[in-house]
């Protein structure tokens, strides 16, 4: 796990975007709560940092509004964990977030690279 | 439409989380050991030794369980959950103070469960409408003295139809008399029937659920043999069989055909028979039927829509006059009394029950003030450990939520209790109420009535209790914990009002069961006029068939009595007509041959076997008993009771005069004798006039019971008559057997039951008005035991610290005494109908009642005083 750097970017700021984060990794294949942390975590190469335990929250609220399911699972292994999958809602769910997170995005962007006048 | 269906799922989702909680915890707590365990995996991969690499992967997942406590938000329905750990800490901290509790609990389960007994009660019996179809329209019609207006005498045949013939307020009416037949061939089974003329069907507005009622041509020729049968036998004998129309069935011999079948629940409305009716047919008249003066017949009448009762009255009393005009003889002195059935069958009993209801309300309100100065005194003891809480940072809206949950568990359990107490003692209730509760079998707890209750109770609970939860919740907390002696003052004056007035109710309730007791013992103190101890009363009864085979009526009796006889212990055998509770309101118009004109008096005719009046122990004031020489043959005698004695003849010796019997008698008797009377009505009724004739000169029926003397216990003597009886007569059946004590125990069924039910709330009332005055006595030491350290410490003696406590607590008692005096001279009248011989007022009862209640009165008062003039002065001194 990277060490937090001065300036750098904080893990809380990741919060917000947790539940779409969630979604995406879950785009590909089906997964358990670890494998969704790694794999954030190794596509934002390390720089977001999720705080382990509140993955979990993030997943059962994202299964109560139906966006996931979960089964439980035999790994390579041969343990037990629970494994969660996008469902087509979730699917929809993930492309709307997308768009709006792209908007917000590009006005952030917008104010934030003006040149003062 | 998308959104509510999400919102939905995702409440069943919360919901069925909540449900299977456990399973779902430690569903999360598994897959987040999971997820510590890989990462503990992957740093040792990276080289850190196990157990480090573990240390960090828990840090950096930040701890299982408060992750899982966050997580359970999400799938767990948070309020339900801090209700439940509302209800156990509640739960415990009442299991702490398990005198409280149990006080608390036990006041509200009876005071629920006496009010909605008693209020189910008087709302099934007195004021729910008869199961008739209209009954508020449905009346009884009674021959009454003109001296006595209400009273209740059967009818005869041709004054029944006089007064309905064309009578424009009546739609229809019906005659009828009671019938006793013996069901079945082979071992036959007395049963209880009705003998009907007239619409009787139409009046109470019944259909038969199966089959049809009887045509007129029936009724008109009883010789058709038809009978309706009541639901329960049709059941019963019949096996509920759709294709019972057409059947026989053999009664007292005689073989019927069934042509219809009643609805369930169908109560003949008269009731004089124990067991209710099952089958009915058309009257069958016996000779002198048609007398106007042979009073045999209950009439009940539905009136026209719109008719009410005092038209009715008025009209029938016109046609009873002109009656008494034509007929001076027999209708001299008689009219007609018109009487809602409603009242008949209710009426005695509803003062009593509604003031059984009162009393049930005392105890409610007794079991309320006690309720709610307990939690209230416990609320405000509470008061320093509510502060304690506030001032280390706990909310003032969960505290008063725990407080709210504490009386409402309280409530629930109260009300469950409650449930419990009402459901078993409307139970028992349908299982021994008094023969004479009408409609018993209907007392099912009414759900609407507990509701009412609970609410009423739980209301009391939570305002009690609440008010002190919210000033300690909300005010601060450092002015709570000062001494506040003014509030304990105010409020330990208005308990004392509240338990002076439990003292109040609680006498009025214990004086009414003196009441009560001292008539059981005046009226068992009554003589009846016969040797009750020693006689034992039967009946038997055989079809035709039977007693011709063994010759007649009269040889089998003969025979029957010389076996009996034979029995050890067996001095005497008689038969009667009439005998304790079983005779009926037959009555003749009885008066001397000589004076035509003159209104005759109305007579109970006994048919008696010779030595009746040796045998039953009835003194004979003048002449002589029955003789075996007093039969068909001979001349016609008859002995007259010192009642009828009195009235025909006004001080004179009738012995040797003569006597008509009947309204059409031709042959004049010869009176021999005057007999004492004996009362067959009770020892609280009054003495009927009675004329006794001997068996082989009956002019009605023939005498159907039989009265055993014996010198042993009456009770020993049934199972002989039993056996005598197969032997002589293999189809008979013995029928009422008992000793005569035990149907003499029936006279006081009333008041014996009501002296119960009073009697179980005087004392509950009691108990708990006990409980008040300690309660209030000790709370009261509690609060001032400092003042009391202090005049000990000064001197002051134990006596004199005891006087003081003493003389408050006497002062509340002497108040509700004295308060509870005048409740009772005002409210004991309700209960008059049960008295024999004792005032409402009568001052042995109500001076019982206060001296009961100023000893544990008192008592209860001495009990915590004593305690605190013994408590160590130092101890006191030093906790404070």
């Amino acid at each position: 796990m990277a060490e937090q750097k001065a300036g750098e970017p904080r893990g809380e700021m990741l919060y917000g975007a947790l539940d779409m984060l969630i979604l995406k990794a879950l785009q590909l294949e089906p997964m358990h709560g670890w494998g969704i942390s790694e794999r954030i975590g190794q596509w934002s190469e390390e720089v977001l940092e999720v705080n382990q335990g509140s993955l979990y929250p993030a997943l059962y609220r994202l299964k109560r509004a139906g966006w996931i399911t979960s089964t439980w699972q035999v790994t390579e292994n041969n343990r037990r964990a629970r494994y969660y999958a996008l469902t087509a809602d979730g699917r929809k769910q993930l492309a709307a977030e997308l768009r709006s997170w792209q908007r917000l995005s590009r006005a952030i962007d917008i104010v934030m690279t003006m040149k003062p006048a | 439409m998308r959104n509510l269906w999400t919102r939905l799922r995702s409440a069943l989702r919360l919901l069925a989380g909540w449900i299977v909680a456990r399973r779902e915890d430690a569903d999360a707590r598994e897959e987040m050991r999971f997820h510590v365990d890989m990462q503990a995996d992957k740093l040792q991969r990276t080289g850190l030794p196990a157990p480090e690499a573990r240390r960090r992967a828990e840090l950096a997942f930040g701890g299982v369980t408060p992750w899982a406590e966050l997580a359970r938000d999400e799938y767990r329905w948070r309020p339900l959950d801090e209700l439940a750990a509302d209800v156990r800490y509640a739960a415990r901290a009442l299991l702490h103070v398990p005198s409280f509790t149990i006080a608390v609990v036990l006041s509200l389960a009876i005071g629920i469960g006496a009010t909605s007994t008693a209020y189910t009660v008087i709302d099934r019996v007195v004021l729910r409408p008869l199961p008739y179809r209209e009954s508020g329209r449905i009346v009884s019609l009674w021959t009454n003295d003109h001296d006595r207006p209400t009273e209740q005498g059967g009818s005869s045949l041709p004054d029944y139809l006089d007064w309905v013939a064309g009578n424009p307020d009546i739609e229809a009416a019906t005659a009828f008399n009671v019938w006793l037949p013996l069901l079945g061939g082979d071992t036959p089974r007395p049963i209880a029937g009705v003998s009907v003329m007239g619409d009787y069907f139409r009046v109470l507005g019944t259909q038969p659920i199966l089959g049809r009622t009887f045509s007129p041509e029936e009724m008109a020729n009883p010789s058709a043999r038809v009978v309706v049968v009541s639901y329960e036998l049709w059941q019963r004998e019949l096996n509920g069989d759709a294709h019972a129309l057409g059947k026989h069935l053999t009664l007292t011999g005689i073989v019927y055909t069934v042509i219809g079948v009643l609805p369930s629940g169908l109560r003949d409305p008269q009731r004089w028979t124990a067991q209710p009716s099952d089958v009915w047919r058309p009257v069958v008249l016996p000779p002198g039927a048609r007398q106007r003066g042979t009073h045999f017949l209950r009439v009940l009448a539905r009136l026209r829509p719109g008719v009410t009762v005092e038209q009715a009255q008025l009209h029938l009393t016109g046609i009873a006059t002109r009656l008494s005009a034509e007929y001076p003889r027999s209708n001299g002195n008689r009219g007609v009394y018109v009487l809602p059935l409603q009242d008949q069958i209710v009426g005695p009993s509803r003062t009593l029950l509604l003031a059984a209801l009162g009393a049930s309300l005392c105890v409610l309100l007794i079991a309320c003030a006690n309720v709610a100065t307990l939690v209230h005194a416990r609320q405000a003891v509470r008061a320093g450990e509510l502060a304690l809480r506030r001032a280390i940072g706990a909310e003032a809206g969960r505290l008063v939520r725990l407080l709210i949950t504490e009386s409402l568990l309280l409530g629930a359990a109260g009300g469950v209790g409650g449930i419990a107490i009402a459901l078993s003692a409307t139970g028992l209730l349908r299982r021994f109420a008094p023969a004479d509760l009408p409609r018993a079998e209907e007392i099912v707890p009414d759900a609407r009535v507990l509701a009412v209750v609970l609410l009423v109770t739980l209301a009391t609970v939570i305002l009690f209790g609440l008010r002190p939860a919210i000033v300690g919740a909300r005010t601060d907390p450092g002015l709570l914990l000062q001494d506040a002696s003014v509030r304990h003052t105010r409020h330990g004056r208005a308990r004392s009002v509240v338990v002076s007035l439990e003292i109040a109710m609680a006498l009025v309730l214990l004086a009414v069961t003196g009441l009560l007791t001292r008539t059981l013992i005046h009226v068992n103190a009554q003589p009846l006029g016969l040797d009750a101890d020693h006689l034992a009363t039967f009946r038997i009864a055989a079809p035709v068939g039977p007693f011709e085979a063994a010759g007649s009526y009269d040889a089998f009796v003969k025979r029957f009595t010389a076996e009996l006889l034979r029995e050890p212990g067996v001095i005497a055998v008689v038969t009667t007509s009439e005998g304790l509770l079983a005779g009926g309101n037959t009555t003749f118009i009885a008066g001397s041959p000589g004076e035509p004109h003159d209104p005759g008096i109305d007579t109970r005719v006994n048919t008696v076997s010779a030595g009746y009046f040796a045998a039953t122990g009835i003194r004979l004031i003048e002449g002589r008993d029955f003789t075996a020489g007093d039969s068909a043959r001979g001349a016609r005698v008859a002995i007259l009771n010192k009642s009828a004695a009195a009235l025909f003849y006004r001080g004179e010796n009738p012995v040797g005069k003569q006597l008509l019997h009947y309204l059409g008698d031709k042959t004049p008797s010869t009176i021999v004798g005057v007999a004492d009377d004996a009362r067959l009505d009770g020892p609280m009724a009054a003495v009927r006039p009675e004329l006794f004739e001997p068996e082989g000169q009956a002019s009605w029926g023939g005498s159907g019971n039989f009265l055993v003397r014996t010198t042993r216990d009456p009770a020993a003597i049934l199972p002989a008559i039993t056996r005598v009886t197969k032997e002589l007569l293999p189809g008979a059946a013995v029928s009422d057997a008992r000793p005569l004590t035990d149907i003499a125990a029936r006279f006081t069924v009333r008041q014996r039951f009501y002296g119960v039910v009073f009697g179980a709330f005087a004392t509950i009332a009691l108990v708990l008005a006990s409980i008040g005055i300690y309660g209030l006595v000790a709370y009261t030491v509690v609060q001032r035991r400092r003042e009391i350290a202090i005049r000990t410490a000064l001197g002051a003696s134990a006596g004199r610290v005891l006087v003081r406590f003493l003389r408050e607590g006497v002062v509340t008692i002497g108040l509700g005494l004295g308060v509870g005096v005048f409740a009772t001279v005002a409210a004991s009248r309700v209960v008059r109908s049960l008295l024999f011989d004792v005032s409402p007022t009568d001052p042995l009862a109500i001076g019982g009642a206060v001296a009961v209640l100023l000893i544990i009165g008192v008592a209860a008062t001495l009990i915590p005083a004593i305690a605190a003039a013994r408590a160590p002065v130092v101890d006191v001194l030093r906790s404070e």
